[in-house]
């Protein structure tokens, strides 16, 4: 195994997924406390959609998949924020949108290649150099959006109605978490696959937030469990040839049943 | 000049008017207890008070300042607000919750000085809450988590306070609890503190002034102008009686149907 990591292309697919592994407990941290954690399934399958789109016009399908989830996400905060909705509706009306969108076009494209597969189950090893490059530089952006704005968020998480009264913009912020993770979710789809996104966004912030007794130290020890899933999940999908995306969520989910174990 | 000012303002919703033409001061030793039914507008005040809201029309005024106007004012309110739900596992002590009222006044990434945290441990003596200072907030129970926000709401310390039901859905001891807490607040700190509530009796002997709301109107003054059973029956649609015994003072509500007290 070790004679492996000597490929570059086994190299950038560890780099993908260690970064989607603390990238999306990152996000999910936020999400999870915010009562939002339906969030990072909903933007996966509004993303297929893009990918279906672009397989349908022959374009790159992460192009189409950014498009369309962050004018989703944009979108989505219009329509709660702005004009009244509600906001598990409103994402519940764009999730089964471009979910039937993506089953029209690859129903007109008449194929499903193994690199749509891809998309869907993960497949760290197809991620190029952009994909890979992409990914590190929105998650960079995102930590220095959390550690710098780290007290707003936590006022915000907290009680929105406080931060109002402190004078915190709670809709800007809302706008800026809803943007950062349909990035967070399409970047990593390559990697870990939409079906799976979902899961490392919600399991290790689950399980952090079991065992963490202040705001920095569960998103702090959720990243940690992300990356720690996302590390030994690919160890074990190169050793037993399986799917690299369920094999993070099967090591994050027993890290999540022994959290248990301790307490706060 | 007083410290609140609010001159023939209509506060409401961009649809929907509220109240009409509200006037009133506060000064920097009044309590003011704002009351009337549900629905009358009360938090809508509030929020209006915090800048949360904009005024329709009228001239508002808060420490000097004009609330539409670039203000730091919102971070000079200490403000504890009406409902509280929070998840049993959210991830925060009881200080981290008290020392979060500074972060208004802080720069992003500045370090919390050492004078907030010994305020946050002091304030938290003021309300006897000090042993708890380590506990998860989510797992106080309600009267401690409201006490836990009074703490909060008192770092800076703020130039006013203002409260929205702090006693609603706590039990019978808590409540009292609270109440004197709001009342010692007031007196240590020395700010005008601005009380929401459904329960005025507690508050009567040290409240200066009254706001009765009540489906557009209002009634603003001392006990003596606005605590008047004919304006409290106009504006609750019930028998309302006003008690002065062996110097307390309470205000009774009568169920008219039944005839008997409620």
């Amino acid at each position: 195994m070790i004679e492996m990591f000597r490929l570059s292309v086994i190299q950038r697919a560890f780099i993908a997924i260690l970064i989607a592994g603390a990238f999306l407990p990152l996000a999910g941290s936020i999400s999870l406390l915010s009562g939002m954690s339906f969030l990072a399934a909903g933007f996966a399958h509004i993303a297929f959609a893009g990918v279906a789109l672009g397989y349908l016009f022959r374009f790159d399908p992460l192009i189409g998949a950014l498009t369309i989830t962050v004018v989703s996400a944009y979108s989505l905060w219009y329509l709660s924020e702005k004009r009244g909705g509600k906001y598990e509706q409103t994402l519940s009306i764009l999730f089964s949108f471009f979910m039937a969108l993506a089953i029209l076009f690859f129903g007109l494209t008449r194929t499903y290649t193994s690199d749509a597969m891809s998309y869907l189950f993960g497949s760290p090893l197809m991620a190029n150099v952009v994909d890979v490059t992409l990914l590190v530089v929105a998650f960079l952006l995102y930590i220095l959006f959390v550690i710098y704005y780290q007290r707003e968020l936590f006022q915000i998480v907290f009680s929105t109605e406080l931060s109002l009264a402190s004078g915190i913009d709670v809709s800007r912020f809302r706008l800026l978490f809803f943007i950062f993770t349909a990035l967070a979710v399409v970047l990593s789809m390559k990697s870990v696959g939409a079906l799976v996104v979902y899961g490392l966004m919600v399991i290790p912030p689950a399980l952090s937030q079991r065992i963490s007794k202040h705001f920095n130290q569960m998103v702090f020890i959720s990243v940690i469990f992300g990356i720690m899933s996302s590390f030994l999940g690919y160890i074990l999908s190169l050793a037993i040839d399986v799917p690299v995306g369920a094999a993070v969520v099967v090591i994050a989910t027993i890290f999540y049943l022994l959290s248990f174990i301790f307490k706060k | 000049m007083p410290e609140i000012v609010f001159h023939k303002v209509t506060i409401g919703y961009p649809y929907y008017v509220v109240t009409e033409d509200l006037t009133f001061t506060v000064d920097k030793d009044d309590f003011l207890i704002v009351f009337g039914p549900n629905g009358a507008g009360k938090t809508t005040l509030a929020k209006t008070l915090l800048g949360i809201l904009k005024p329709i029309k009228g001239d508002t005024y808060i420490f000097g300042c004009p609330v539409s106007g670039v203000c730091p004012h919102k971070k000079m309110i200490g403000y504890v607000p009406q409902v509280y739900n929070l998840d049993k596992d959210f991830p925060a002590t009881l200080y981290d919750v008290v020392i979060s009222g500074c972060y208004p006044l802080l720069k992003p990434l500045q370090k919390v000085p050492q004078l907030f945290k010994e305020q946050a441990v002091e304030n938290l003596r003021t309300v006897g809450l000090i042993d708890f200072k380590d506990r998860p907030f989510a797992q106080l129970s309600g009267g401690q988590q409201k006490r836990g926000l009074i703490a909060r709401a008192l770092m800076g310390p703020p130039k006013a306070l203002l409260l929205d039901e702090p006693t609603s859905g706590v039990d019978m001891v808590s409540e009292m609890q609270v109440n004197e807490v709001i009342v010692k607040a007031h007196r240590i700190f020395q700010i005008p503190v601005i009380l929401i509530t459904h329960d005025v009796n507690p508050y009567l002997d040290v409240a200066t002034k009254f706001i009765l709301m009540g489906y557009g109107k209002y009634f603003f003054g001392s006990f003596e102008e606005v605590m008047r059973p004919e304006v409290l029956s106009e504006v609750y649609q019930t028998k309302v009686d006003v008690i002065n015994e062996k110097g307390s003072r309470f205000i009774n509500v009568r169920d008219f149907h039944h005839d008997r007290n409620v």
